[in-house]
């Protein structure tokens, strides 16, 4: 049976992604070009500091997202570094923090590493073991807080994530499912306190990030983290991966959904201020910040 | 034509005319969780392979 080859709607180069909504297949130039406009798309959309931190995991998003602020960083307005948190997970983060230096390596983007150890005196690994505590949940909490750490040492306002439209979509499900309507709100509007954050690939699908990642030599399948638990956000992305094949675009109008909830509901919920805590004097939802009711609850003799 | 998985298992199928998409979900696999390849290059899954083709899928989405 003869092949039957598929080449790109925009020019004859061979094709290496069909976008399902849009019924269009895209050669990689086109593929590029098209995650590249999307971002500065989104860019424009927001106010850019002089000085651009990267959340840069290592993985495949924050090093697409690297990549593609590398390419057009001669339209930004700002300079870029790479923020990196160690959480000290034997096994598993000694090849992604290896990967990260590379990559930056090859970028020639600055590139600042925050450790667990340094910040709150042990590695993640020391504190969930022999814990009931999800460790998923420590971990977002202290990787949090030291990442705004780093990002305030270097003089970084605005931090970059490499969150892509797909996450999007399952927090937004997610947040539906759960029924607390505070965490749509989360993270909304200006804080003196914490640094901004900006999402430029939340219109950018996972597999046109892989694939940019993958066209440029970037992807590397590193290894699951040993603590990723595949409960709630598994079984949703699950969901929605069936949803989009049978239906094209419901990822992102499932994204979007909440983003435009959120633009036109968020200055008017009413959200809890923040209060000092008493022990660190960092700001936190209640009198002890999660932070210090973590490293407290794991060590009960810590003063 | 056959089929690398990304645990590196090699199962072989017949491809019957089909896409790669049908042949994956046939396999319980979620084609939008993946990328293909095939002699290296990144090809759509609605490619209809040739029996003697090599096809590799690139998981792209961790679970958890």
């Amino acid at each position: 049976m003869a092949d039957k080859k598929i080449f790109c709607e925009k020019c004859d180069k061979p094709a290496v992604y069909f976008d399902r909504e849009r019924e269009i297949h895209l050669c990689r130039d086109h593929l590029k070009e098209s995650v590249e406009n999307e971002v500065r798309r989104y860019l424009k959309t927001v106010r850019l500091p002089e000085r651009l931190g990267v959340a840069f995991s290592g993985g495949k998003d924050s090093t697409a997202l690297l990549k593609v602020l590398s390419e057009i960083g001669r339209d930004l307005p700002c300079s870029i570094i790479a923020l990196t948190v160690d959480e000290g997970i034997e096994t598993y983060r000694q090849d992604t923090i290896r990967a990260a230096e590379e990559t930056c390596r090859i970028l020639g983007v600055p590139h600042y590493i925050i450790r667990f150890q340094d910040v709150f005196g042990h590695s993640l690994d020391h504190l969930v073991a022999g814990s009931d505590r999800n460790a998923c949940t420590i971990c977002g909490i202290l990787r949090r807080r030291a990442l705004e750490i780093l990002a305030r040492n270097h003089s970084v306002r605005v931090i970059a994530t490499g969150h892509n439209q797909d996450d999007h979509a399952q927090t937004a499900l997610m947040n539906a499912i759960s029924g607390d309507v505070r965490k749509v709100f989360s993270g909304m509007g200006e804080s003196s306190w914490y640094t901004r954050r900006i999402k430029p690939f939340a219109g950018v699908s996972e597999r046109e990030v892989t694939l940019y990642a993958l066209l440029f030599g970037l992807f590397r399948d590193l290894p699951e983290c040993p603590y990723a638990s595949s409960s709630l956000r598994g079984e949703v992305r699950a969901l929605l991966y069936r949803y989009e094949r049978n239906h094209p675009g419901s990822m992102r109008h499932a994204a979007r959904c909440e983003e435009e909830i959120r633009e036109r509901l968020g200055r008017i919920f009413e959200r809890d201020p923040y209060q000092t805590c008493v022990s660190c004097g960092w700001p936190g939802s209640g009198r002890v910040c999660q932070v210090c009711t973590i490293l407290t609850n794991e060590h009960p003799n810590r003063t | 034509m056959k089929l690398m998985l990304p645990d590196q298992s090699v199962i072989e199928v017949s491809a019957e005319g089909r896409t790669i998409e049908t042949i994956l979900i046939s396999q319980g696999i979620d084609p939008l969780t993946t990328l293909i390849s095939r002699e290296d290059e990144i090809i759509p899954e609605d490619t209809i392979p040739d029996e003697e083709d090599v096809i590799r899928v690139i998981r792209i989405s961790h679970g958890g």
